[in-house]
């Protein structure tokens, strides 16, 4: 009796892992490069890239709307949401808020649509520095002002 | 009386008016002779044999600088910034060249502030951050730069040679020094200059250049993989629009193989004509023949020139085979590039065309160099890229001709060249282009399975794809292509409608 | 109209641009020969450089001809019967024997025939006799020995039995560099038959290209091997035939040939001055 239980108990730890691994593999179908983490950035437009594991995938954009506390969608510059990609997919979204911008992106196959894979990031628009270097000399120089 | 005198004076007269007649005609005959003469005639001078012949009467230190130019040069505002690619001949891209000359002259004068092991992310990340960077298509050795810019023999020490480099004035990251990245196959090499006295890629020429790429394309600037692909298998400085699209527009190509070159038999005309063609005044250097496998050949004492069906040049020294001659990069690329110019001046097939040098192979006492070209589009339009496909030479060997040029020399002479002899006309019907990487990847991810493996990319380019046996007269338009480790795959662009 | 005077000036007009146009046409045909002066300097320059040169040298500057070839095959069976007999055996390649006789036809172009042994004998004078002989043997062969002249007869200088006899191809008057028969005599015997056709069709000139004249070669290729003693200097067609075996050889242009009092032949490209192999 014993025996067969731990037999039992043997048998199920093995294959639970084995289905364990395809339903957690199943719901990555796009590896994305950027957000790489959660990010600090200093331009209002960000392009959201990655590649989609299998051949093509449906990605989809929402942002955390702070006074509703609730995620809405999130159009790209092309002014759309949802979006059907290829192999490596790129798309630029505009940053709604200064400082934490909460960013979701849903993504799915046709198999796995009730069972997306969600990655949340969040993006922080902050002041460009003003770092004293050429570069900014030129800008400020183009603009009017010169600083040394 | 009178009447008699009357008849001798009007005899008189008539003979007169003949000979007068006469006098005209012997003189316009006299005229004719010579005039014909004049025409045919040749004055041979004295020394006026080969020997003269064979110094081209542009020297290589004149024209040296034409062969090692950029194949890129791109400016940059910052990471997650703007990219823009200079185009190929332009103003600017004169302006800029001249300025990182300068920059590299002084900067070899001392040995490299710093070196460290070349590692992909911190190349990428120096390219997207610092204003200018210069891209040669492959690695050029330090011998063949110091004689081209004319540098002194010490300078460049420790450095085998230049692929990229990257310029930076006032490096904030480098105590606000003047500062020069370079990169060769190992190693990232530093360089700090400290004579304050460069002025050419100063803020005012950047930012000039800035607003004038700025304000002429109306789509969007270059963006870099490693600002958006970084984790994956890509050239962390690879040049594309990931997000969004861009509009380009480019002209077809008109590709013309060797005028006479279809016919099934030559005569004697035919080969005078394309003699003509290829060599010019220089034509009467050769004799004319045919081999068994059907191919044009010309024959002079130490070479002999196939032209092939699909319009390949080869050339073939076939003098007296000396010992195995001592390797030297330098005095080798000057026999090829001495052979070059010549070959060049003898016919203007190659009059709109920019030479690069792509990549050079080392053989048993001689250097492979081999030249990809790219067609002016004039004035500022920059320049496109001709890639060959799957172009064979049709002889025994069946080789693969994988660029435009092909030149084998030792340090004593040239073994071998070929070239793909085509003339190239731009054509009036000029269409626009919409794409992103996104896109041309993704459809040539349908199209060609071995890209099924995991996601990889060495580097990408429009390119006017020339393939074998397409190529009769045909009209090109520009090819997506991509090269990864495993090939290179290329796919037709679509014009937009 | 005073049309009288008017046709006398106008006569006298005339005929003075005519005595000037005369000369003018002949001053330029003058500069076209090449004066003597230039002849002897040259042979003084060859002096100099340790040059012996007892023949003319040619003055010839016009234009460039091309002579042109067709293809022709060897009957090899026929070549084999005449100059091996009977009951010779075919070897690998083209190469036939029998006995002390060995033949190789190559090339469509020509053979070459060996003898190691006395078969064929040339009575009384060497010269007339090898004629006949090759008269006789190519008219029943089928090669065409009217077409070949007699080029020159070179005694070896160390042993007296051995010569070697020259002839070169021949078509309308130009000579053939190309086409030859290399007999070498020993012992008033044959001992081997070089030879090399192929048929000349046409001759074209050249309208717009000249040859150097031969004193420019002498003086400036010539003088790169002092101590010869140039024999003959002449022109005909030559081509390229040495380095590439796979091309045929249809179009041929001029060149010089100078040959030394040894047989040695210098071969010089008409138009450019270089030298051929």
């Amino acid at each position: 009796m014993k025996f067969k239980f731990i037999t039992f108990i043997i048998i199920i730890a093995v294959m639970l892992p084995l289905f364990m691994v395809p339903t957690l593999a199943s719901s990555n179908v796009v590896d994305i490069s950027r957000p790489d983490g959660n990010e600090i950035v200093t331009k209002e437009v960000f392009s959201i890239c990655g590649v989609t594991i299998e051949d093509e995938a449906y990605i989809e954009f929402y942002y955390k709307d702070k006074e509703a506390d609730q995620y809405k969608p999130l159009l790209t510059t092309e002014g759309k949401y949802c979006f059907k990609v290829g192999k490596i997919f790129g798309k630029d979204i505009e940053l709604k808020y200064k400082g934490k911008n909460e960013i979701r992106i849903k993504a799915y196959t046709t198999a796995t649509k009730n069972d997306p894979q969600i990655e949340n990031y969040t993006i922080t628009l902050v002041e460009e520095k003003k770092k004293e270097n050429w570069l900014e000399k030129a800008l400020n120089w183009f603009t009017g002002d010169e600083k040394k | 009386m009178n009447s008699k005198s009357k008849n001798i004076k009007f005899y008189y007269e008539k003979v007169k008016a003949i000979l007068l007649v006469c006098l005209i005609i012997l003189c316009i005959v006299q005229i004719g002779i010579l005039w014909s003469n004049q025409s045919y005639s040749s004055p041979i001078s004295l020394f006026s044999n080969s020997n003269s012949k064979n110094s081209s009467p542009v020297s290589i230190d004149d024209t040296k600088g034409e062969y090692l130019l950029p194949y890129r040069i791109a400016i940059s505002t910052g990471f997650d910034g703007e990219h823009y690619v200079i185009p190929n001949g332009s103003k600017e891209y004169t302006t800029l060249w001249n300025g990182a000359r300068q920059y590299i002259d002084q900067a070899l004068e001392t040995k490299p502030q710093k070196i460290q092991p070349f590692n992909e992310d911190d190349w990428g990340t120096l390219v997207a951050n610092k204003p200018y960077t210069f891209e040669f298509k492959t690695q050029i050795p330090i011998d063949i730069i110091k004689w081209t810019l004319n540098m002194e023999d010490s300078e460049g020490e420790g450095l085998s040679g230049i692929y990229k480099l990257v310029i930076c004035p006032d490096d904030s990251d480098n105590s606000y020094a003047d500062t020069l990245y370079v990169r060769d196959d190992k190693n990232i090499y530093i360089y700090s200059i400290n004579s304050a006295k460069n002025d050419i890629l100063s803020y005012s020429v950047f930012n000039e250049i800035y607003t004038k790429q700025k304000s002429d394309i109306n789509s969007k600037s270059y963006q870099m993989a490693i600002e958006k692909y970084r984790k994956f298998e890509i050239s962390k400085d690879l040049l594309s629009v990931f997000s969004g699209k861009r509009q380009d527009s480019y002209p077809d190509f008109i590709c013309e193989p060797i005028s006479g070159l279809d016919k099934e038999e030559y005569s004697y005309d035919d080969f005078y004509d394309m003699a003509l063609d290829l060599f010019g005044n220089a034509r009467i250097d050769y004799d004319f023949d045919v081999d068994v496998n059907g191919s044009v050949v010309f024959k002079k004492a130490d070479g002999v020139y196939r032209l092939y069906k699909n319009s390949i040049l080869e050339y073939k020294y076939t003098g007296n085979q000396t010992n195995i001659e001592e390797l030297n990069v330098l005095e080798a690329y000057k026999k090829a590039l001495s052979y070059l110019l010549e070959s060049r001046s003898q016919n203007d097939i190659m009059s709109n065309i920019t030479v690069y040098l792509s990549s050079i192979d080392i053989k048993q006492g001689s250097y492979i160099f081999n030249f990809d070209y790219s067609i002016s589009l004039g004035e500022e339009n920059g320049e496109v890229p001709i890639l060959l496909k799957d172009y064979k030479i049709p002889n025994s060997d069946n080789q693969l001709l994988s660029n435009g040029i092909s030149i084998e020399a030792s340090s004593k002479k040239v073994i071998s060249f070929k070239w793909l002899a085509l003339k190239f006309y731009v054509d009036n019907n000029i269409e626009n282009y919409e794409w992103s990487f996104v896109d041309m990847y993704s459809k040539m991810y349908d199209k060609y399975s071995e890209l099924k493996n995991e996601f990889s990319a060495k580097d990408f380019g429009i390119y006017y794809v020339l393939k074998y046996p397409q190529m009769q007269e045909n009209i090109i338009t520009p090819s997506f292509v991509l090269f990864t480790k495993d090939g290179v795959y290329d796919i037709l662009m679509e014009a937009n409608k | 109209m005073d049309w009288k005077n008017a046709k006398t000036i106008l006569i006298s007009g005339f005929l003075i641009l005519n005595i000037v146009l005369a000369v003018t046409i002949y001053n330029e045909m003058k500069m076209d020969e090449i004066p003597q002066q230039t002849i002897s300097n040259t042979q003084k320059i060859l002096g100099q450089n340790d040059i012996h040169i007892e023949c003319p040298i040619p003055k010839y500057t016009g234009n460039d001809y091309t002579l042109k070839y067709e293809e022709q095959a060897l009957s090899e069976g026929k070549i084999a019967d005449e100059l091996l007999g009977d009951n010779y055996a075919k070897e690998a390649g083209n190469l036939y024997k029998k006995d002390s006789k060995s033949l190789a036809i190559y090339e469509e172009e020509g053979f070459e025939y060996f003898d190691t042994e006395h078969n064929i004998k040339i009575n009384g004078d060497i010269k007339s006799g090898v004629d006949k002989f090759l008269k006789d043997t190519f008219d029943k062969i089928g090669l065409p020995f009217d077409e070949f002249k007699q080029d020159g007869y070179y005694p070896d200088v160390e042993n007296e039995n051995e010569v070697s006899m020259v002839y070169k191809g021949q078509y309308k008057d130009y000579a053939v560099f190309d086409n030859y028969i290399i007999v070498d005599i020993s012992d008033s015997s044959i001992r081997s038959i070089k030879y090399h056709y192929k048929k000349p069709t046409s001759v074209m000139i050249k309208k717009d290209i000249f040859v150097i004249p031969a004193y420019e070669i002498l003086i400036t290729e010539m003088t790169k091997y002092p101590g010869i003693s140039i024999t003959q200097v002449d022109i005909g067609f030559k081509g390229y035939t040495k380095n590439d075996k796979k091309t045929k050889t249809s179009y041929e242009g001029l060149a010089w040939r100078i040959k030394t009092y040894k047989g040695e032949e210098y071969y010089f490209n008409a138009r450019n001055g270089t030298l051929m192999e």
